[in-house]
């Protein structure tokens, strides 16, 4: 952890937690300043990577997956291929006893009555809907018409024309298990089957926020091809539009040209893609990885700064 | 067509005014012809909508028409506004 030295946050308390778990070193910048810090940090980090190439990969079963999907830079391609391919794998993970975790909840306006259906109780479709809710309220609240952030430019160019329109694009993601659990952002996710997360569209906060809940590996569903990855939880991007995958195949992991094409199924493609998922959840490096693009990393801030 | 409730559709490929194009929707065929340039992946209207109609994809409501739309113009945000997180619309109430 790399503490400025005298910050809100203490660096202390939160190492504290993380050495229940993990190793934890903290290198504070005021202590003899910014060169030393990184020079300390340096020295400590080189002993990690050491330490970590120790450790031995054991089998583990697929129930053990906690997957999260997400989608971004989202265009046509993503509510009628990349996203309900995504839904198919996300099935399946299900029907293995794993994990699936999705969120961004800006974008399930427009579709929250076909989610809240599929809650397995009353109390989780209240709760889902609360969110939406909460998170609606507040852009009005503002006086903000929606419509000057979401669609986002690139989803507007991209043909996404409403809100409405991208929400019920974006659940396509989410499959047709039922929803077992809604929870807050950042919260650590223990239940099995698919579960939402409240958290905003934006790249930076969503993705930490499915790494806290504890997803080893992110799906991410683009249109218009965004390199996005993430330093704790791999990003593995698909998109099912053919020219984004030949002009920025650098920053695709999955080429769904297939399905767009007419020459493979939702269902044939969903198959290979969890085999894809698996061989990433082995160690596979992803493009977002192999590019280098893991910047930035954000955490939700929803009260005003000060 | 993703839903055949839908009075809208997505081209695969991009438009020219006055192309006829090919939409199917499950088994069945419909020819229109495109009032205006629609670019690849945009939506072309597959029924009249009149103006403040009901713009229906993926069997739901996805937003409204601005203006009267005709079966094979081109639909999005110049003639559809969204109904949802609408500030604006509640300012103006006020």
């Amino acid at each position: 952890m790399v503490s400025l030295g005298c910050e809100s946050v203490s660096a202390e308390r939160v190492a504290d937690r993380i050495a229940g778990v993990k190793e934890v070193e903290v290198v504070r910048v005021l202590d003899k300043g910014v060169d030393k810090a990184v020079e300390e940090g340096s020295r400590i980090v080189e002993r990690m990577i050491k330490d970590s190439m120790k450790i031995k990969r054991s089998g583990v079963d697929l129930s053990e997956l906690k997957l999260a999907i997400k989608c971004g830079g989202s265009d046509f391609s993503s509510g009628i291929i990349s996203n309900p391919v995504a839904g198919r794998v996300a099935d399946m993970i299900v029907e293995g006893g794993g994990t699936v975790i999705f969120g961004e909840t800006t974008e399930v306006i427009g579709a929250e009555h076909i989610l809240m259906r599929r809650a397995v109780s009353r109390e989780v479709a209240e709760k889902l809907n609360g969110f939406v809710k909460g998170m609606e309220e507040r852009v009005i609240a503002t006086g903000v018409d929606m419509r000057e952030g979401q669609p986002t430019p690139g989803n507007i160019r991209g043909g996404i024309t409403t809100i409405e329109e991208k929400s019920l694009g974006a659940i396509c993601k989410a499959g047709s298990s039922k929803l077992m659990a809604a929870v807050d952002y950042g919260d650590l996710v223990t239940e099995k089957g698919l579960v939402f997360m409240n958290t905003p569209g934006r790249e930076p906060e969503a993705l930490t926020g499915f790494a806290a809940a504890g997803a080893q590996l992110i799906l991410f569903t683009t249109g218009l091809g965004v390199p996005q990855g993430h330093p704790i939880s791999p990003v593995l991007k698909i998109s099912g539009n053919p020219e984004t995958c030949k002009r920025l195949g650098k920053h695709i992991d999955f080429d769904l040209s297939p399905v767009f094409y007419g020459k493979e199924s939702i269902d044939g493609a969903a198959k290979k893609l969890l085999k894809k998922i698996i061989k990433v959840a082995s160690g596979e490096a992803t493009r977002s990885e192999l590019i280098g693009y893991e910047d930035p990393v954000e955490i939700y801030i929803t009260g005003p700064i000060i | 067509m993703v839903n055949p409730a839908d009075n809208v559709a997505v081209v695969l490929e991009e438009v020219k005014k006055g192309e006829s194009v090919l939409v199917r929707s499950g088994g069945r065929e419909l020819r229109l012809i495109a009032g205006s340039d629609i670019p690849f992946g945009h939506k072309i209207a597959v029924k009249d909508i009149p103006k403040g109609g009901e713009v229906v994809k993926y069997g739901e409501v996805i937003g409204r028409a601005l203006s009267e739309i005709k079966a094979g113009d081109y639909v999005h945000v110049h003639n559809v506004e969204s109904l949802r997180g609408r500030g604006d619309l509640k300012l103006r109430r006020e």
